[in-house]
């Protein structure tokens, strides 16, 4: 009876997996680059518990435990590092997450699709641009002689040296992520903001609602759940923030600011060639990372609105 | 079945997606995978044949050990492209290898400015091609223990003309300060016939005379000489860098009476003070205020550009050449032939001259110029290659006669002629040149030659042909200085023992850490030079001291 249903179960599964090959096709790439350069690449993590030698390999550098944990939390920029990392996330997820929703709500009322279009592409163009070319943008144009300085100058205000003040690092950074990325965020939004029903528009139009108050009593709780999901991606990325637009930007004037942990783990564990320390300074921010990303999910979760599991 | 047609269709997009993907990265590193599966084959066959016992005595023949008959192999290197000079793919030095070692050498050219990450990436990961150029003396000594190199000393009878030359008595001793453990890892580029060069402030000579102001002899008169010419021009800027903050502290530190971070080594604040004779980490130097605060004055009174810290080579020469700069600590060499033709195009009037070391505050003259043959731009040898021998004879060759003259001017007929003796590059090929700002590395780049492209015995007999008789002005200058004492051969750097390597790794990249936070606040003035000794006991708590002492001992072995 058992060996039947078993078989029934087994009869189940493969008729399910002919039917739908082609999506199972289309899955194991990602896969497979998952089991490959995701959890295949994190054995490697056991480096930062060995002296490691590229030469000698994993299995025969010299195992020395908590060793470069404990130099990185011993450093004495290690406060400041965190701390950068924490500040300039927080200055990313308070201007540059809402802006897409905003930017999304704004598209999807502009009746004239012409317009729409026009707009749509503008805004998603920056994001492809190579991060090297957009510094080089932004290093031109704030550059002493650079546009803005030159508008400060005709404005008979004092020229700044933006890039060597450490105050202006974030403003900086945060609004080139701005301008790169909101657009290109915007498109998820404005997908959801596509399957919310029409008919509750109608239904709120008859009833003498404004635009306004449509958008806040049915767009945004239409696409509160993809906010949701979103928001808790952003919070698992919050440590490991791009490092090559700050590499492009910061210089030693400016660290006290712009030095995050994964500039910090380039310079020390590429640069200086110390890989076991890079690896221990990586394990420290995914661990962080982890944790904030389960504490935030359990807060989707109290809310009510959807959680990631 | 529409559906199916989509998914289909979308499945094979991603699979040819992932495809040219891998087609991509293969590029970079794959062609030395497919370079070293065809080799294995090869060696094998070299091996039955019985041919490598042969060659131990065709090392020893007067051409450099060369052999026609032997299997065709393909040998993968790993060179950089310098900003100043092109590296053609195909050039006829390549042809040469082929015909003579029936080598397919197969260059990974890597642009310079990334040169120093690739590095890394490939010494990290231990995945070399089986040469790789470029390597600096520190580099070979960090990683030469690990046994990633091949040891050349085992292998000196492929190389008799290469050992020849390193271990005559003008060179033996700096060869020895290059050994790791005893062995030697890198081939050098060796010195056949030099220009005299040397890092020295050249100053804008129309400005000094617009002005009226006498050649500066003290730092004092070059900083009233830039503060005079900033009243007049007031959008300039006396100096900046281009290699960040550790290089401009380099260029002025020794001749300010104290040291560290030398010419381009901007990790090290270690440097050989002459008056003691011993070895002394420079921001812990009493005297090396001097430069902080020279710095700092200097960035206060808009002598020093504001953007100093984000120039690059690229910003730097922009800068120089539309005359923004009033003067630049460079070598002399790029002062001639690249910023001096440059500036002129906009100002026909304009030029730069080096002034002569300045005196400190003691009165004393000093600087240095680059050490003698060039220690940072060595190669090494994969010791996981299945080639050594004819890799070995190989690099021997570009230090004979042949491989030389080869490697410096191309080909005799073609590229250049024998006029009374002196290997003259033909007129023709510098007219194609005629446009470039530096005529000699636009003519050197066609053939992938010279310093900057593949010769390791270099002759610069070419940049004495086409220079500007400035240059060849500077170069006698530069002579008479060393002859009278004032400038001095920038010393090798020290070996170790591999457990002193250890530890200097270890504090070096810990001192890196502190002072590359801190020294750019206190030149911008955003902290006061009444912090400065927290940051010298910061350093000395990092090991600044024990570092001195593994240096001294290590110098104390060889002296």
């Amino acid at each position: 009876m058992k060996a039947a249903k078993t078989k029934m179960g087994r009869k189940k599964f493969l008729k399910n997996v002919k039917q739908s090959r082609w999506l199972y096709l289309m899955f194991a790439l990602p896969f497979l680059y998952f089991i490959v350069f995701k959890y295949g690449a994190m054995a490697w993590l056991v480096i930062a518990f060995e002296d490691f030698n590229a030469f000698k390999g994993v299995f025969n550098s010299k195992w020395v435990g908590l060793k470069w944990f404990q130099a990185f939390i011993k450093d004495p920029y290690f406060w400041n590092i965190v701390k950068n990392t924490i500040v300039l996330n927080l200055w990313n997820i308070i201007i540059c997450f809402p802006a897409p929703i905003l930017l999304a709500l704004m598209i999807n009322e502009v009746k004239n699709k012409a317009f729409k279009k026009f707009t749509q592409t503008v805004s998603y163009l920056p994001y492809f641009l190579s991060t090297v070319v957009v510094c080089g943008f932004i290093t031109n144009i704030v550059a002493t002689d650079g546009l803005i300085n030159q508008v400060l100058k005709a404005l008979g205000m004092n020229t700044v040296t933006f890039l060597m003040e450490p105050g202006w690092f974030r403003p900086i950074y945060v609004m080139s992520e701005l301008w790169q990325g909101c657009g290109w965020g915007s498109i998820i939004y404005l997908a959801a903001l596509a399957g919310v029903d029409q008919q509750l528009y109608e239904a709120a139009s008859i009833d003498g609602a404004s635009k306004f108050q449509q958008l806040i009593h049915i767009s945004l709780p239409g696409i509160a759940s993809v906010i949701s999901i979103q928001f808790l991606l952003t919070i698992g990325r919050i440590l490991s923030i791009g490092y090559e637009k700050i590499i492009l930007l910061y210089n030693g004037a400016t660290y006290e600011t712009a030095d995050v942990i994964s500039t910090y783990v380039y310079r020390r564990g590429l640069i200086e060639a110390n890989y076991s320390y890079g690896a221990a300074v990586s394990i420290f921010q995914s661990v962080i990372a982890l944790f904030l990303v389960v504490m935030a999910n359990r807060a989707a979760r109290k809310i009510g609105q959807t959680s990631l599991w | 079945m529409k559906k199916k047609t989509v998914a289909l269709l979308l499945t094979l997009s991603m699979v040819l997606s992932a495809a040219l993907t891998g087609c991509g990265d293969s590029g970079d590193t794959g062609s030395s995978d497919a370079g070293n599966s065809e080799d294995s084959s090869q060696v094998s066959q070299e091996s039955s044949s019985g041919e490598d016992s042969g060659q131990a005595e065709g090392g020893e023949s007067d051409d450099g050990g060369a052999e026609t008959d032997k299997e065709e192999i393909t040998v993968t290197m790993m060179v950089t492209e310098p900003v100043t000079q092109e590296l053609p793919e195909t050039f006829p030095l390549l042809d040469a290898i082929k015909e003579k070692f029936n080598i397919n050498l197969e260059l990974t050219i890597v642009p310079g400015a990334d040169y120093g990450t690739k590095k890394a990436t490939v010494l990290g990961t231990a995945n070399l091609p089986d040469v790789v150029c470029g390597m600096t003396v520190d580099e070979v000594k960090q990683y030469g223990t690990s046994g990633m190199f091949l040891n050349l000393d085992e292998y000196k009878s492929y190389a008799p003309d290469y050992f020849g030359l390193v271990d005559g008595e003008d060179r033996a001793i700096e060869t020895n300060k290059m050994r790791v453990n005893g062995n030697l890892y890198c081939f050098e580029k060796l010195e056949k016939y030099r220009v005299a060069i040397a890092p020295l402030i050249g100053i804008r000579m129309d400005l000094l005379a617009e002005q009226n102001i006498a050649t500066p002899t003290t730092f004092d008169e070059y900083y009233d000489a830039l503060l005079k010419i900033k009243e007049a021009h007031p959008e300039m800027y006396g100096f900046s860098t281009r290699n960040g903050t550790n290089y401009l502290i380099g260029n002025f530190a020794y001749s300010m009476g104290t040291g560290g971070f030398p010419t381009f080594n901007t990790t090290r604040g270690m440097y050989l003070e002459p008056a003691t004779n011993t070895y002394v980490y420079g921001p812990t130097d009493e005297k090396f205020t001097r430069v902080v605060e020279f710095l700092r004055k200097a960035y206060a009174d808009g002598i020093l550009h504001p953007d100093y810290a984000n120039m690059d080579k690229d910003t730097m020469f922009e800068k120089l050449s539309n005359g923004e700069l009033m003067s630049v600590y460079d070598n002399n060499s790029f002062i001639s032939r690249t910023y001096n033709p440059a500036l002129q195009q906009i100002n026909p009037e304009a030029y730069f001259d080096i002034l002569e070391p300045l005196k400190d505050q003691d009165g004393n003259i000093r600087a240095y110029r680059y050490n003698k043959d060039w220690t940072d731009n060595v190669a090494v040898i994969s010791s996981r290659t299945e080639h050594p021998e004819r890799i070995v004879e190989m690099m021997n060759w570009l230090y004979t006669e042949e491989g030389s003259l080869l490697s410096n001017f191309g080909v005799e007929g073609e590229h250049y002629d024998m006029v009374d003796g002196v290997p003259t590059i033909k007129q023709e090929l510098i007219d194609e040149c005629a446009g470039a700002d530096d005529i000699t590395s636009a003519v050197l780049g066609k053939l992938g030659a010279g310093l900057l492209g593949m010769a390791y015995y270099v002759d610069e007999t070419f940049s004495a042909q086409v220079s500007d008789p400035i240059y060849m002005e500077q170069a006698d200058k530069v002579a008479a200085w060393t002859e009278a004492g004032e400038l001095d051969f920038l010393p090798n750097w020290l070996s170790f023992t591999e457990e002193e390597q250890e530890k200097v790794t270890e504090i070096e990249q810990n001192l890196s850490n502190i002072f590359n936070q801190e020294i750019d606040a206190f030149i911008t003035g955003k902290k006061s030079m009444d912090e400065w000794a927290g940051l010298v006991e910061s350093l000395k708590g990092a090991g600044s001291e024990e570092l001195e002492n593994i240096f001294n001992a290590a110098y104390d072995r060889i002296k």
